[in-house]
């Protein structure tokens, strides 16, 4: 393998590790309320700047960053990471009640609704609070030009291999919980039978809760550490959430493994069209994507993994 | 299954009002090119434009219960393959609308197509991609700045319009175009098609038990849908030749759900109304020097009304509630003849015997 290429693929990993978590949190509120969670992305992008604010001295033209200075700002990118993903699952748990939970069992056209009315309610208020202007968060991992390690000849940044490392330890605690603890056991009862899970005591809104929570939780996480890479800004999301729709679809919406490897290869596809395609910048990726997504569609509706969660759901 | 059912119960209205409705209706139409400003004559055609745009997501929610997250995607469709076919193919200009049609007809099978086996959820999945991608795409194709047709509309002799006027002729043609295209659904929507659509959201199984291809019928109707956004398109080009990636942001395709989502979906009158919020919104929003706040206000329009009318819309609200339908049990009537006693039943609950002629 020349070492180009594998260049190119160590350089897909840590956008593939975020797009992953994005459509793990898509896939995760799929699974468990067939909601399409389109404000996703901009939950994530709010909660980076949650990040952003906490990295942020207070400064007049940055809006609440005076009321964040009393908290001791700036703090450290780990710390205000953390943070983010602490309010990003707040936040989740807030949308599931106030707004999804008191439209359970609706057709998909209000619970769209709904979630498109977030959308904008969260980008429009960014924009009025923060405009366009992209914040700097930095990267929790050392991210000069030298920190690296070679590999096979190719440089594999510590920030790529922090980033993936971050979101692997992020899955594979959530899959631990999963299988192996009582809260686990509860939540693939309500997946698979909600109502015979009401029946045996286990409280559905509530988890249903919790599954939100960790989805945005997920996602805020993504967006925090894509913020080292990206910056912070109110249209941080708009590229992203294609990506992760896509990357869902991919792997089968509804399948956490399929997100996972749709990610990554989509993550992949995208370095690769970019690097070896002369015509196609980063912008273009983006049209060859809603193509995949097309194709994937057409040929192999249920994903590569061939997952039936999605088509199970009725028909609506 | 939970049925999103418009009902049966119209706004009510007597007819006299109704009348009287139209004739004011008709009144502000003819008026606005007379005594209408500049300005005011360019909002009317651009309200008009976009009611022939909110009629294909009244057919795609209001009648088939589906999501498009991209009917702004679809004008930009109809707009930029319309100018494409005038400046390539040497169409006449004043077959833009038709040209924008058939675009995104084509477009609207290419994401009815995949999409529509699946649940609805990836309708509106692929729409929304398409709508945050078309921007990009159609900057690809024609630049930054857009692309600029060949030639304009002037308005012939026989009207008695000069040059000066051209806008009133602009005004005039879009409002010919679109209000016949909407007659056209008018009368087609009642008819059996529509039927079939309807069937199709409410009782997909059913509709199909009675010989509704529902797939097909889906399909047909996204199309149709994706064709009247693209005829809005097409005529967007009466006004404005200049065609550009910027002119339909993802912003237009959410704000044109969210209100035909808060409105109500399920009348096709409602398209008039939505389009005037559409096109005056923004603008009242900047004189008053509140652009900001655009998002903002559809967003509690969407949250508000998809709590309280549960996505039926604020029409809704106002309609009388359906005549409840008569319970009808598929238990047999304990009548003599199935019995095959041909006498009296005994179980019969009637305490006379039922004459049989």
């Amino acid at each position: 393998m020349s070492s180009l290429l594998l260049q190119r693929l160590f350089d897909a990993l840590s956008n593939g590790a975020v797009y992953a978590a994005l459509a793990l949190a898509l896939t995760l509120v799929f699974r468990t309320t067939g909601v399409l969670n389109l404000a996703q992305g901009e939950m994530a992008m709010i909660s980076a700047y949650v990040a952003a604010l906490l990295r942020s001295e207070a400064d007049p033209r940055f809006a609440f960053s005076d009321w964040f200075a009393r908290l001791g700002t700036p703090w450290p990118v780990w710390a205000a990471v953390a943070a983010a993903v602490v309010f990003g699952a707040l936040l989740g748990a807030v949308v599931h009640r106030l707004i999804m939970q008191p439209l359970e069992g609706e057709t998909p056209l209000p619970q769209v609704g709904a979630a498109l009315g977030l959308f904008l309610l969260i980008n429009g208020l960014a924009f009025m609070w923060w405009g366009p202007q992209l914040r700097d968060v930095g990267s929790p991992f050392p991210n000069e030009i030298d920190d690296h390690v070679v590999l096979l000849g190719a440089r594999l940044r510590y920030q790529t291999i922090g980033v993936v490392a971050t979101i692997a330890a992020a899955l594979g605690v959530l899959a631990f919980v999963q299988r192996r603890t009582k809260l686990g056991l509860a939540f693939r009862a309500v997946i698979s039978n909600p109502s015979g899970a009401r029946l045996v005591g286990i409280k559905v809104g509530s988890v249903l809760m919790i599954g939100w929570a960790v989805a945005a939780a997920l996602g805020a996480l993504g967006g925090g550490l894509i913020a080292g890479q990206l910056f912070v800004g109110p249209a941080m999301m708009s590229r992203l959430i294609v990506f992760a729709l896509a990357a869902a679809t991919l792997g089968g919406l509804g399948n956490p493994k399929g997100a996972l490897v749709g990610g990554f290869a989509l993550a992949g596809l995208e370095t690769l069209l970019v690097g070896y395609v002369s015509f196609v910048t980063s912008d273009v990726a983006l049209i060859y994507t809603l193509g995949i997504l097309i194709i994937v569609l057409l040929v192999r509706p249920g994903g590569i993994f061939g997952t039936d969660v999605a088509l199970r759901r009725a028909v609506s | 299954m939970t049925v999103a059912t418009t009902g049966d119960g119209r706004l009510y209205l007597p007819g006299r009002v109704k009348v009287y409705l139209a004739i004011a209706a008709l009144a502000v139409v003819v008026g606005i090119p007379v005594f209408g400003s500049t300005l005011m004559i360019l909002r009317a055609t651009e309200v008009a434009i976009f009611s022939v745009a909110f009629a294909g997501l009244h057919i795609l929610s209001g009648r088939l219960g589906l999501i498009s997250v991209g009917h702004g995607a679809f004008i930009g469709i109809g707009a930029i393959g319309a100018a494409h076919t005038i400046d390539d193919l040497g169409v006449p200009y004043l077959l833009a609308p038709l040209a924008g049609a058939i675009c995104g007809a084509l477009f609207g099978a290419l994401i009815g197509v995949p999409s529509l086996r699946l649940p609805g959820a990836y309708l509106a999945l692929l729409t929304l991609a398409m709508a945050m991608v078309l921007p990009i795409a159609m900057r690809q194709i024609d630049g930054p700045l857009g692309y600029r047709v060949d030639g304009d509309l002037h308005p012939p002799t026989w009207t008695g319009l000069d040059l000066s006027q051209i806008n009133v002729w602009q005004y005039i043609l879009v409002v010919v175009v679109g209000a016949a295209t909407l007659a056209v659904l008018r009368l087609a929507i009642g008819g059996r098609f529509t039927r079939s659509l309807i069937a199709a959201r409410d009782e997909p199984t059913a509709a199909a038990a009675f010989g509704i291809n529902v797939s097909r019928v889906r399909l047909i109707g996204v199309i149709l849908s994706a064709a009247l956004a693209g005829t809005a398109g097409g005529l967007s080009l009466y006004p404005t030749p200049l065609v550009a990636g910027s002119h339909y942001p993802f912003s237009l395709s959410v704000s044109m759900f969210a209100l035909m989502l808060a409105l109500g979906a399920s009348r096709l009158w409602i398209v008039l109304p939505a389009s005037i919020v559409l096109v005056m919104l923004p603008n009242a929003l900047i004189s008053l020097g509140w652009p900001v706040w655009e998002p903002i206000i559809y967003a509690a329009l969407l949250l508000l009304m998809t709590r309280v009318s549960r996505g039926q819309g604020l029409v809704s609200l106002f309609e009388r509630p359906p005549a409840p339908v008569p319970i009808r049990t598929s238990v047999p009537t304990l009548e003599g003849p199935r019995f095959g006693g041909g006498g009296r039943n005994p179980f019969l609950l009637t305490a006379e015997p039922r004459s049989r002629t």
